[in-house]
């Protein structure tokens, strides 16, 4: 028996590869930090999917979890 | 009662072997009803008469996997069940229509092929000592009528070589004299009906059978595991063990102790068992134990799952859980397995169709499967020191792995997808349960796939003893020295590409052109190569400093490449289809086959040597005399990528 | 009762109906119709479903059977009390079960006496053929946006299909 529904590791391989498309239109300032979102966006879908439902939630879910890992870096580097 | 090969023909033929090596037909008169559940038998009385009056039909109750049912056992065959189907407008429940008589019989009495000792049948300790010959032909049975090339391995070796017509009579007399109980042979399912075709011409006896009579099985193209497979039609002889060595999945994985192992636990004869998938004798040995408890075996598959709602369907709908490594070179790893972690799941967690409504019930499955999964257990540990268990051990692999899909398998006699979806969800529960005792216990977690995970830190030990008190599953260790997880395209761990040299010296590969069968043998041998010097290091310094000499071997290969003998460029695949709608190099071969007069079905294999690839121009291995050097170039480039990932990546010590 | 696929064109309860349309037109029809949720709606698919990743619908009375096999499917029809059975045709079911073709659509049609009944499929093959033989009425939706044909090469390439999504996960099936 295969799958009923498309995983959500196949999901978000298809929506990084658009994200990707897109941000390849953007310019040049954004450009890098839309490929950078795209990156943070796989990060951590792969153990995501086990609660998340659909690939946009393990994807947004993801990326939110590294920017806010990076502004905790950010914090800790200004110290108290 | 030793049986070597059974047989149902107007009655059982078991064919016994005493202890001389004597081998005797002993015949059995059988005829077993098929089994009738009607909802409402008065709306079908007048089909009852006639059941009753011509086909010995009487009323009777019996016991399905769910429950006691009344119905009607009937003396019948397969034609008659399905003139019933039609009859009844498909309201019917049939049983024990399909179930092969002539393991219905050994099931029903006890017995079981390739042993004596009815105590026996789950012991890796049987023997094997059967009189043996091996025929191994040198010509491609898809070009050649005859072989004209063979060599013949009894009590000594000979060679045959000459016309078609004098090889195949001198192969038939050795047969005769050598009188063999297995017989061994490349290609045989291809070549015995062209065997039988010349001895029709020529007036003679084909000897493989001992009666002179074949059973037939058709050639079918089918899909297992996401792959197409072909098996060839095949001629098999009554009384004797025919293997063809090359088609026969279990024989190439576990050996002719894989083949016996394979036949005692399905009750199918040794014939079969090499014929048939993993997944097919898992579902044999699951009906013989059924027949062996008084269960009876459904005919159709028509219980459907349960409705569900559509959020509670997506959630069950998932497969394994994935950690995805970061790629690197890591030091001292442990990679923590779960032994056959599936087929487990279901005997600790009674997970079985009628389990499902009634979990206090003992669960058919886990009863049937909890000796082989114990078996396993066993011949794992013992072919470390014993080699000679190591084919049991890795058929017993394969029954177990198929024996979890097999629950979601739309046809299995005992399969519900439920318990296909209860065991994935505790499979999944039971990785992140092993990876949070890791991490409480200050190890690193690198990687997890389904039943494994690979961490870094100690003592080890105490975390393989927590984890089977936590999870009550056996975990076992392998320890790298190094390992290193490859990079996907896009920069993210590839989940199933690492190699790494183990704490006893050897390496395991996984996913690399070192193991994979579709590689060019020129690619893989320089890959093979290369890893072996890197085995040599035993920390990631050391690493470092075979680097020159593994570039070297690169090197080498990339100035041989232009003068390498075409047919070590060949790359096989296994063509899921004849037809392709766009240009491929594997449509183009499958041309160039059909070009030579080759007929190709889905799920055959094919090798081809690339001659143009750009203009998709290939050529089967047997014609190729130039190649493409800029292609084979870049794989070789590719194949080296991999290994360099290895001096170029960060290092990752624990701590 | 009743599900509007177009303009003009509405399926109603009582009438067992064999559909042919582009995907996204029956995607459309059953996301964007809240009356839908105040009827048991029965959602059936075989194993090699097209339509059930794009479905939307949470609400409690959406149930969904997969039947795997053609024997099964009977089961599914016969059983269902719902006011909708919406079926999405799998041939694969009737591959080596074409015996069933006729019961089947047989069933499709008794049940469609009480209930709204909807047998889908993309396009036409034998075996819909075979059970739309017993609808009540056939409707064809033919598609006219079709995917722009680069498009559909870069698909072919990535490994996607044209609509963009992933190709579908291939079935274990052993011999």
């Amino acid at each position: 028996m295969g799958r009923s529904f498309l995983s959500v590791r196949l999901g978000v391989r298809s929506l990084a590869e658009r994200w990707e498309r897109v941000s390849g239109k953007l310019d040049r300032d954004s450009r890098e930090h839309a490929v950078r979102l795209t990156g943070l966006a796989k990060n951590h879908s792969s153990e995501a999917f086990f609660g998340c439902d659909n690939p946009l939630e393990a994807m947004v879910f993801s990326a939110l979890l590294e920017i806010r890992r990076n502004q905790g870096e950010e914090d800790d580097d200004v110290g108290p | 009662m030793w049986v070597l090969d059974t047989v149902y023909r107007d009655g059982v033929d078991l064919w016994c072997r005493d202890a001389s090596g004597t081998v005797t037909r002993k015949h059995y008169a059988y005829d077993p009803p098929f089994y009738l559940h009607l909802a409402d038998p008065s709306a079908h009385h007048e089909m009852l008469d006639v059941l009753e009056a011509e086909f010995k039909a009487e009323p009777c109750s019996f016991f399905t996997l769910f429950g006691e049912l009344d119905g009607f056992s009937v003396h019948g065959n397969r034609q008659l069940a399905e003139q019933i189907e039609q009859q009844t407008r498909f309201d019917a429940r049939l049983f024990n229509v399909d179930v092969r008589r002539d393991q219905q019989f050994m099931a029903e009495q006890g017995i079981f092929p390739c042993g004596d000792d009815p105590g026996s049948r789950f012991s890796a300790d049987f023997s094997c000592s059967l009189r043996r010959m091996e025929i191994c032909i040198r010509d491609d049975p898809a070009r050649t009528p005859l072989c004209t090339e063979v060599e013949v391995t009894g009590d000594c070796t000979e060679t045959l070589h000459g016309p078609g017509h004098t090889v195949v009579a001198d192969l038939f007399g050795l047969v005769e004299s050598i009188d063999p109980e297995v017989i061994l042979m490349s290609h045989a399912d291809t070549w015995l009906p062209k065997f039988r075709a010349f001895s029709v011409e020529k007036g003679l006896t084909m000897p493989f059978s001992r009666n002179g009579k074949y059973r037939q099985m058709s050639s079918r193209s089918y899909w297992s595991y996401g792959r197409m497979e072909h098996k060839e039609a095949a001629l098999i002889p009554d009384g004797r063990v025919l293997i063809d060595t090359d088609e026969s999945f279990v024989y190439r994985e576990g050996g002719l102790a894989g083949v016996l192992m394979a036949s005692r636990l399905s009750g199918l004869s040794p014939n079969m068992a090499a014929r048939f998938t993993p997944g097919t004798l898992i579902s044999s040995y699951e009906v013989y134990e059924a027949v062996k408890r008084g269960i009876v075996v459904p005919f159709r598959k028509a219980d459907a799952e349960t409705a569900r709602k559509l959020a509670d369907l997506r959630a069950a709908d998932r497969g394994g859980m994935m950690f995805q490594p970061k790629p690197g070179i890591y030091e001292n790893v442990n990679e923590l397995d779960f032994t056959s972690m599936y087929p487990s799941i279901i005997v600790r967690y009674n997970l079985s169709p009628e389990t499902l409504e009634n979990p206090s019930a003992k669960g058919f499955l886990p009863a049937v499967l909890a000796p082989v999964v114990s078996l396993r257990r066993e011949t794992k540990e013992r072919k470390r020191t014993e080699p000679r268990y190591a084919g049991i051990d890795t058929l017993l692999k394969w029954m177990l792995v198929t024996c979890f899909g097999y629950t979601g398998y739309k046809n299995a006699k005992f399969g519900r997808i439920e318990v296909h979806e209860a065991i994935t969800a505790r499979s999944r529960d039971i990785l992140i349960q092993t990876k949070d005792l890791a991490e409480s216990m200050g190890f690193v977690v690198l990687h997890g796939i389904v039943d494994c995970l690979w961490v870094q830190g100690s003592p080890v030990e105490v975390l393989q003893q927590r984890i089977g008190d936590v999870t009550g599953l056996r975990a076992e260790n392998e320890h790298f020295d190094w390992i290193v997880f490859l990079p996907l395209n896009d920069g993210f761990g590839a989940y199933n590409r690492y190699y790494g040299r183990l704490s006893d010296g050897s390496m395991k590969v996984r996913g690399i052109a070192a193991r994979r069968h579709d590689a060019p043998d020129i690619i893989r041998s320089m890959q093979q190569e290369m890893l072996e010097v890197m085995c040599t290091a035993k920390d990631t310094g050391e690493l470092a400093r075979v680097r020159d000499k593994v570039r070297k071997i690169y090197l080498a290969a990339l100035q041989r490449l232009p003068l390498a003998d075409p047919r070590t460029l060949a790359i096989s695949r296994r063509i899921s289809r004849t037809r392709y709608t766009h240009r491929c190099l594997e449509g183009a071969a499958v041309q160039a086959y059909r070009d030579d007069g080759v007929e190709v079905a889905p799920g055959m294999k094919i090798r081809y040597i690339v001659r143009d690839a750009r203009r998709y121009q290939v050529d089967p291995e047997w014609r190729a005399k130039t190649f493409d050097v800029p292609y084979y170039r870049s794989l070789m480039e590719k194949a080296w990528n991999d290994i360099a990932y290895a001096f170029g990546g960060r290092v990752m010590r624990p701590g | 009762m009743q599900i509007r696929l177009r303009p003009g064109i509405t399926l109603r309860v009582g009438t067992f109906s064999a559909v042919i349309a582009p995907e996204h037109v029956i995607t459309a029809a059953l996301n964007e119709n809240p009356e839908l949720e105040r009827f048991l709606f029965l959602f059936v698919c075989g194993n090699y479903s097209r339509l059930i990743s794009h479905i939307g619908r949470t609400a409690s009375s959406f149930e969904v059977r997969r039947p795997f096999t053609a024997d099964q499917l009977l089961t599914v029809i016969r059983e269902a009390a719902h006011t909708i059975i919406f079926i999405e045709h799998d041939p694969s079911l009737f591959e080596t079960a074409e015996r069933l073709l006729e019961p089947v659509g047989s069933a499709l049609k008794e049940a469609g006496r009480e209930a709204l009944v909807v047998l889908y499929a993309p396009s036409m093959d034998r075996p819909f053929a075979a059970l739309a033989r017993q609808a009540d009425r056939l409707i064809e939706i033919v598609n006219t946006g079709e995917p722009d044909p680069r498009q559909r090469m870069a698909a072919v390439r990535s490994g996607h299909r044209a609509d963009g999504r992933p190709q579908a996960q291939t079935t274990l099936e052993v011999q």
